[in-house]
């Protein structure tokens, strides 16, 4: 009996440990959680029913009444439709996503496949996609910078011409985006490419399939799991995204490649960022969250339903 | 076995710690019994010479104190420590009243209002200066001063300092290239019998320069036609483009008309509306982004581009503030190597910039073998300006001295903010950097003689003549100064209905530079209403 209760202590002495150990060592990540992201995105919707009142010289920001509590929501729709800086924003989110959606998306599936397959070129491919990946942003704003405002000029036969002022600014900054995304994209392409096993691949291939096929029947029906993944957060991230348009530009960018995600970054740091201005950009970030969070869960629902499934 | 594992591990650890201990450097640190004053200092164009050396000086007086400085090369962040960091100090450029109505400045109204030899009476060296740093925000400075005061009647900032935003030429280019004018209008070097320029004065730094617009035209034929070079370059910062145009025409309209912009309140005659005098309020201020002193800087820009003044690779992305100015300052040298540039004359950027290119300056003379100095001149006239005196427009407006409320050594930070305002700490900045800080103060010939002519020139340009800036007790500009210093300035739309804010740049790119003077300045007048309703608050 004593050895059954001492067996017992001891277990329960065990339990506590591994309580505590497991408490210890998630304590602090919830609570960055609750603080860093919970917290910040509570505060962002309180701040959008607000607005930054100066009284007795103190600035302070307090709840709008209530009679006038969407005041920023309303400034923030008003703006979608009578701000030209906005609907250029609002124009160029819309341009990057598809962008990404109908070109970079089908280009990355297409050089992972290469790589994958270890078809000739493959490896050039490779570093290509993934240069951008191993160097740091700014690097490569840098280097990018740079290479293009020498190279492209005297490519046109326009010597003075400044690549990311003139009309060239939009497509070189369509094309740096597709690229350094390529490498995100190709990398997890990858993984789900090399999960599909090799007996499926196999008897493919004794059957006589051709590369195509076997990419159209085979490949893209195991990865289409990863290709939701990435058409999801694309929706998700459509106003959010400023396409590293702040690594280029500062708060200077000119407004016609404005987009949503650098509207509202630099008015909240920069040279033009005000105090007053936050309940502002808090209203636009909620408005678009009320926007892009249906929109998201539609189309997760619609690809999982509709798209092809397969379980391996 | 266990105890001997322990063992092990003890060793190394009291190890590792020594030898870490002996690494970091175990001798006696500066600050080792010493009261630490934490500083938070922008390390932007004016460079962070002129405050080593003021701290020097400083920890002479006050051996008791040891100065940190940490050196920020990011508004953004330096911003955020004045809110977070440890530091109780800070030269920043702000945007002030954030920062006062949130509460986070100390009141220094003792350190300004207190003579300052009494205020540091207890250094080791004594100081003379009987005057307070109140007193000498007079004249010019009257409304930095009453900017600092406008929040409650108390200080809580020092304004700091900044440069010209005018015409940066390579003085000793045009010496050898003869470009000033000479009395009976010949081409001379600068030692000839020169013109008295904008000024009137002989003997002056605008001496034998372009007074009109006509003898800048005829300066710049002369320049790129008979001389081979090329007029103008800038960088890729779009500020420096924005500000130069907008001073452009602040020296053409004049002292007067911008004050009436700066208080809102006055008459403005506008050409070609029909009606006499126009008042002026809070209200329709806007309608001072088209006085005929901005027409013609629309103008200049508008010449610059289409006579292709300027240097190919003007405005480029890859032209940092530091690599353009490494062009510039190298040009000369680099044509006569053979290189793919011509001399250049003008170099758009803010008044720091001889500052930050000190280096290259001084290598490109010792390569080159021949003297590099660079000046400022006056912007020429045009036809019926309404300027009367030789008016510039002043550079970093914004900059600022300040303490945390809360700070740790409230004691210290005001010895040190009083030290860095006495005359010897002005001088010693303007003969350092060639900041003109926002106050009255003298430099002696000695000082003078001693400073690069940069530096001389600007000093000479600012107390001579009128000066403009934004900064003022007018609440409207204050509680907008963003807009004020950068949106206000071009910010509307082309007929093609592409966005327009930057008239050297927008006449240079080929989506825009089919737009004429007439409609740019058309564009600033339709865009006027929207642009104050939605940014003026």
């Amino acid at each position: 009996m004593k050895a059954i209760k001492e067996k017992t202590n001891t277990s329960f002495a065990g339990k506590k440990d591994r309580y505590i150990f497991i408490a210890c060592m998630l304590a602090v990540p919830i609570l960055f959680f609750c603080v860093f992201s919970l917290g910040v995105k509570l505060n962002s919707v309180l701040l959008s029913l607000k607005e930054y009142v100066v009284e007795d010289k103190k600035g302070s920001y307090e709840f709008l009444p209530f009679s006038s509590l969407g005041k920023n929501f309303g400034e923030a729709i008003g703006n979608l439709f009578n701000d030209q800086e906005v609907i250029w924003a609002f124009k160029n989110s819309v341009i990057f996503y598809l962008v990404g959606l109908l070109f970079t998306m089908p280009l990355s599936i297409f050089i992972t496949y290469i790589i994958y397959k270890k078809i000739p070129g493959s490896k050039l491919f490779t570093i290509m996609a993934y240069l951008p990946q191993m160097l740091s942003t700014i690097i490569m704003t840098l280097m990018f910078k740079n290479l293009v405002e020498k190279v492209l000029p005297y490519l046109l036969g326009k010597p003075e011409l400044s690549v990311f002022k003139d009309y060239t600014k939009l497509g070189v900054f369509i094309y740096y985006n597709s690229w350094v995304n390529l490498g995100a994209n190709v990398i997890l392409y990858l993984g789900a490419m090399t999960r599909i096993p090799e007996d499926l691949i196999e008897v493919g291939q004794l059957e006589g399939i051709s590369l195509w096929k076997e990419f159209r029947l085979i490949t893209l029906p195991l990865i289409f799991p990863t290709i939701t993944v990435f058409i999801v957060a694309g929706v998700a991230g459509l106003f959010t995204n400023q396409n590293n348009l702040y690594n280029f530009y500062d708060a200077e960018a000119p407004k016609d490649i404005s987009n949503l995600g650098y509207y509202m970054f630099v008015r909240v740091i920069g040279n033009h960022a005000q105090l007053r201005d936050y309940p502002y950009a808090s209203a636009f970030g909620v408005l678009f969250t009320m926007v892009a969070a249906p929109i998201t869960l539609l189309v997760k629902y619609l690809l999982e339903k509709f798209g092809p499934s397969a379980e391996f | 076995m266990k105890k001997l594992v322990r063992l092990l591990v003890l060793a190394l650890l009291t190890f590792t710690i020594t030898f870490g201990s002996f690494a970091c450097g175990g001798g006696p640190k500066p600050w080792e019994g010493k009261t630490i004053i934490e500083f938070g200092c922008y390390q932007g164009g004016w460079g962070r010479e002129w405050l080593d050396k003021a701290i020097e000086k400083f920890q002479e007086m006050y051996p008791e104190y040891y100065v940190k400085v940490d050196y920020e090369k990011s508004y953004e962040d330096l911003q955020s420590k004045i809110v977070t960091g440890k530091q109780d100090i800070f030269y920043a450029g702000i945007n002030l009243y954030d920062f006062l109505e949130q509460d986070e400045f100390m009141d220094i109204t003792d350190v300004m209002t207190t003579p300052l030899n009494e205020y540091l009476a207890d250094s080791e060296i004594p100081i003379t200066e009987t005057k307070t740093i109140e007193s000498k925000m007079t004249g010019t400075w009257q409304d930095m001063k009453d900017y600092c005061l406008s929040y409650d009647g108390h200080y809580y900032n020092v304004p700091f300092g900044g440069g010209l935003w005018t015409l940066n030429y390579n003085r000793d280019l045009f010496n050898r290239k003869k470009l000033f004018k000479d009395k009976d209008g010949d081409w001379c070097k600068a030692d000839g019998d020169l013109t008295v320029g904008q000024d009137g004065v002989a003997g002056t730094y605008d001496d034998g320069l372009p007074v009109t617009y006509e003898d800048f035209t005829e300066l710049l034929e002369q320049m790129s036609e008979e001389e081979g070079m090329t007029p103008f370059f800038w960088s890729y910062v779009d500020g420096y483009t924005k500000h130069f145009a907008h001073a452009l025409g602040v020296a053409q309209d004049g002292k007067d008309v911008f004050n009436i912009f700066k208080t809102m309140n006055g008459s403005y005659d506008f050409d070609g509306d029909g009606i006499a005098e126009t008042a002026i309020d809070n209200t329709n201020a806007w309608k001072l982004r088209n006085t005929s002193g901005r027409k013609f800087a629309l103008q200049f820009c508008k010449d610059v581009i289409e006579n292709g003044y300027y240097d190919s690779q003007s405005g480029k992305s890859n032209q940092s503030h530091l690599t353009s100015q490494k062009r510039y300052v190298q040009s000369e040298y680099n044509s006569k190597r053979g290189g793919n540039i011509k001399p250049i004359a003008f170099f758009i950027d803010g008044g720091h910039w001889h500052n930050e290119a000190e280096d290259v300056i001084a290598q490109t003379s010792e390569r080159s073998g021949e003297d590099i100095q660079f000046g400022v001149m006056p912007f020429p006239w045009f036809e019926g300006c309404s300027a009367e005196k030789t008016t510039y427009y002043i550079s970093s407006q914004n900059s600022t001295l300040c303490i945390r409320k809360n700070a740790t050594e409230p004691e210290g930070c005001k010895k040190l903010l009083a030290f860095l305002n006495t005359d010897e700490m002005l001088v010693l900045s303007t003969k350092t950097s060639g900041i003109v800080r926002f106050m009255n103060y003298e430099m002696s010939e000695t000082d003078l003689a001693a400073m690069p002519y940069y530096y001389q020139s600007t000093w000479e340009a600012a107390h001579n003549s009128d000066i403009c800036y934004t900064i003022c007790a007018n609440e409207k500009i204050f509680r907008n100064f963003n807009y004020f210093n950068l949106g206000w300035e071009w910010d509307c739309t082309a007929p093609n209905g592409l966005p327009l804010n930057n008239p050297l740049e927008n006449f240079k790119a080929s989506a825009t530079s089919s737009v004429t003077v007439q409609q740019y300045f058309n564009a600033l007048y339709s865009a006027g209403p929207s642009e104050w309703s939605k940014n003026v608050k």
